[in-house]
């Protein structure tokens, strides 16, 4: 999961999978958060089974470098089957659903689920991100109804809009931060252990 | 472990999106640029067609027209006579509060004032206080001057020995006085039982004479004794009376018109003390050349009266001229206000200096009341004792010479005492001196302890380095281990890199089975069938999409509920406005 390169800089790698209902915007979101704003497309070409991209991530203040393996994942009913591989190994989760459409939300549950069946951890590390805000006359789930659920699964909210270019990052800076310190606390423990061992 | 920029080996492979349409999904990397994120705006917003604009909406301008005109009626209308008074009204209790204000803090001012003289005294214990503490800071100045010339303790002992040697030298001057003093007193002493003796001798002569004349002797006896005494109370009183007149001259030096009041005063002094003068010419002159002189004497006493009385109406003048300027007091106190900041401290000076001279002119007239009668009392008195002295001198009888040489006993005494006095003085000077000294020589004791332990932690110091540089001699030591370590990470690095050579070939043998497996997956017609299937889904549900959004936009945009409820609300809110306006009479 580390190197450090020569330049005595720490390059940490996390895999990250996004999930949610066709259609709510995963695709967009990583492509724009992978071309720093500039790739976005209105037009919907379903994803198939998936696309992978990867996006250093400076964590501020540290020589830190997290990697980040973005899983965009095709949700669409046929490759339910395959989903749980992605899943398996993945350190970091990403929740999308479209604010306009309460099924997508109503759906985030059975996403949930299938993570903690196939982790087998109650506690997901995770965010939570409502695409689509710019659409604001079509809105259907408000915003505290959202941090409501959010909190109950201890996830961070965000809202964002891929075609507005809003807020995009902030949920992967999010997950970069996590994974960061994550890995401070088990270098910790392991130090600990170490020292009590000899 | 493989140090690689993120670009890394995903980015080589072939990507299978466009062409084929892997099932297995498809992998990009980055280009290695460095992970600048929030670039917004950077891309083109794409806002055509969506949803609708309200401002492009034509406006219907014609139902609003009717409102300019009533409001200009309204304008008119309030304008009338009451409420011209509330306006009035509104001002005279501004007016009024402002005024409240002003009292306010005048009041405050002159609480300020009144505090002055405390805080006067209180300037002057500080002013003590500071002098004393300069006096502590300049002897600690010095020790640390010293301490900063790194002067020695021996030095500092041989400064004390000096200062000390020194002090006995003023002790044995001390000594010598003292017993100057003693030898005085027993001269006095020797004196006194003279004096004792030559009273024995006269009263035995006095014996010797017969009874009249010793009647007469013993009654001029008495008359003598009654001068001595009364002499002895007009010095008391002399005394007494120049203690006052320093107290008060220190009090004039304060203030310039005070001064000129006193001149003024010492001038009438003056002139007093040369009637006083002229009168005992007068008198001394009357017993001998007779009433001619005396008149002559009396009219310049006339003058030096005339005189005097001008003196008292300058006075009254220089009061007027307090008065005044008490006015003028008054008058600053009515102006301050505006320029307070700036006329405050030049207000309290003049209101000081008022206080000040009020004191002086309460208390003026009863002093100079008192200093008068008691001038006159002493005129008259001296007048009384110079015709007496007179007449005696007629008779022609010899002066007693016994108290001349009383007087002047007397007067050598009070030297001596006064010369004692000053040597006590000095003596206590010396001793506190002394403890001056003493308390120096306690804390160069101090000192000396300080710099004591500074010395140890000082040679601890010198220990610790010595210790680093013994570790540091063992140069030889130190190459052999770095050297060591340096061989030791040879090694490493050359295993890790075996290790790299090792998993590089894995990984190319990997590849290679990859490539194999999918040349063989891109031969296999199943898989293409798939793929295909995989393109006509994603063409499926991108219509699907798309016209679920269309349906979307659709209804919402033929949704004009809220839109005529709004316009409804506007509309009856206008006419009830337009309903008001019209069930409002016109003013004029
Ligand atoms: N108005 C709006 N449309 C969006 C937004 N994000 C994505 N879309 C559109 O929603 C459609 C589905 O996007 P996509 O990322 O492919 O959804 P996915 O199936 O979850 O990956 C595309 O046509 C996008 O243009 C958004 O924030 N606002
Ligand atoms: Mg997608």
């Amino acid at each position: 999961m580390a190197t450090k390169s020569l330049t005595n800089k720490l390059i940490l790698r996390a895999k990250c999978v996004l999930l949610g209902n066709p259609a709510v915007g995963k695709s967009a979101i990583t492509q724009l958060f992978h071309s720093d704003g500039s790739q976005f497309s209105k037009n919907y070409s379903m994803t198939i089974h998936s696309e992978v991209y990867i996006k250093p991530v400076n964590i501020p203040d540290t020589s830190v470098t997290i990697e980040l393996f973005i899983y965009d994942l095709g949700c669409h009913e046929i490759f339910q089957d395959y989903i749980p591989k992605y899943i398996e190994d993945a350190t970091l989760f990403a929740f999308v659903f479209d604010v306009t459409n309460n099924d997508s939300f109503k759906n985030l549950t059975k996403w949930i689920q299938m993570v903690r069946k196939v982790t087998g951890k109650k506690v997901i590390p995770g965010v939570l991100i409502g695409n689509k805000i710019d659409l604001s006359l079509r809105r259907s789930v408000s915003v505290q109804h959202a941090e409501e659920f959010a909190n109950s699964y201890g996830f961070e909210y965000f809202e964002t809009s891929a075609l507005s270019n809003t807020d995009i990052e902030d949920p992967f800076h999010f997950l970069a931060n996590m994974c960061h310190s994550n890995y401070e606390e088990q270098l910790k423990e392991f130090i600990k252990d170490s020292q009590t061992l000899i | 472990m493989y140090g690689k920029a993120p670009s890394g080996s995903f980015a080589n492979r072939p990507s299978s999106r466009a062409g084929l349409g892997s099932s297995w999904g498809n992998i990009r990397g980055t280009t290695g640029v460095p992970p600048q994120t929030g670039r917004l705006g950077a891309r083109p917003t794409t806002k055509m067609g969506l949803g609708f604009q309200v401002m492009d909406r034509p406006m219907t301008q014609q139902g609003l027209g009717g409102i300019k005109g009533s409001n200009q009626v309204r304008g008119r209308m309030i304008q009338d006579r009451t409420f011209f008074m509330s306006e009035l009204r509104h001002k005279v209790s501004l007016v009024t509060n402002e005024i409240n204000k002003l009292n306010n803090e005048i009041n405050v001012i002159e609480k300020e004032n009144e505090n002055y003289d405390a805080f006067e005294k209180k300037v002057d214990q500080s002013a003590n206080e500071l002098r004393e503490l300069q006096g502590q800071l300049g002897d600690l100045n010095t020790l640390v001057d010293k301490l900063n010339v790194d002067t020695d303790l021996e030095d500092i002992e041989r400064l004390y020995n000096q200062i000390k040697i020194k002090n006995q030298r003023e002790n044995n001057i001390l000594n010598d006085i003292f017993t100057q003093r003693q030898q005085k007193e027993n001269l006095i002493r020797d004196m006194e039982k003279k004096i004792e003796e030559e009273r024995k001798q006269a009263e035995e002569q006095l014996k010797k004479l017969d009874a009249d004349k010793l009647n007469e002797y013993y009654s001029f006896k008495e008359q003598n004794a009654q001068y001595i005494a009364e002499i002895q109370q007009k010095d008391q009183m002399i005394n007494e009376l120049n203690e006052k007149e320093k107290t008060l001259r220190e009090n004039l030096e304060k203030n310039q018109l005070k001064l000129k009041a006193y001149e003024n005063f010492m001038k009438i002094n003056e002139l007093k003390e040369k009637k006083e003068a002229l009168e005992e010419d007068i008198s001394s002159i009357e017993s001998k050349n007779g009433p001619e002189e005396r008149e002559r004497l009396l009219q310049k006493v006339k003058e030096d009266n005339v005189e005097i009385s001008g003196m008292e109406r300058k006075i009254t003048d220089l009061e007027e001229q307090i008065s005044k300027c008490k006015e003028r007091l008054s008058q600053l106190d009515m102006d301050i206000d505006p320029h307070q900041g700036e006329k405050n401290s030049k207000y309290e000076e003049l209101l000081k200096r008022d206080k000040d001279m009020q004191a002086f002119i309460d208390s003026f007239d009863s002093k100079k009341n008192e200093l008068v009668e008691k001038t006159n009392q002493i005129q008259t008195q001296i007048a009384e004792s110079l015709e007496k002295l007179s007449s005696l001198s007629k008779r022609d009888i010899p002066s007693y010479t016994g108290a001349s040489g009383l007087k002047e006993l007397k007067e050598d005494l009070q030297f001596k005492q006064k010369e004692m006095k000053n040597s006590e003085n000095t003596a206590d000077a010396l001793i506190i001196e002394r403890n001056q000294r003493l308390q120096d020589l306690e804390k160069v004791n101090q000192l000396e302890s300080k710099l004591n332990f500074e010395l140890t932690s000082l040679k601890n110091k010198i220990e610790k380095l010595n210790e680093d540089m013994e570790k540091i001699k063992n140069i030889d030591e130190l190459k052999k281990s770095t050297e060591e370590q340096k061989k030791k990470n040879k090694a490493d690095r050359q295993g890790l890199r075996e290790f790299r050579d090792s998993l590089k070939q894995e990984v190319a043998g990997l590849s290679t089975i990859y490539d194999g497996k999918k040349a063989q997956l891109q031969e296999n017609e199943t898989f293409a069938q798939l793929g295909a299937f995989e393109q006509k889904l994603r063409y499926q549900e991108s219509n699907n999409f798309h016209l679920k959004e269309y349906i979307q936009t659709k209804t919402l945009e033929s949704n004009y509920q809220a839109i005529s409820q709004e316009i409804l609300q506007s509309l009856e809110e206008c006419n009830g406005q337009i309903l008001k306006l019209m069930s409002i009479p016109p003013s004029c």
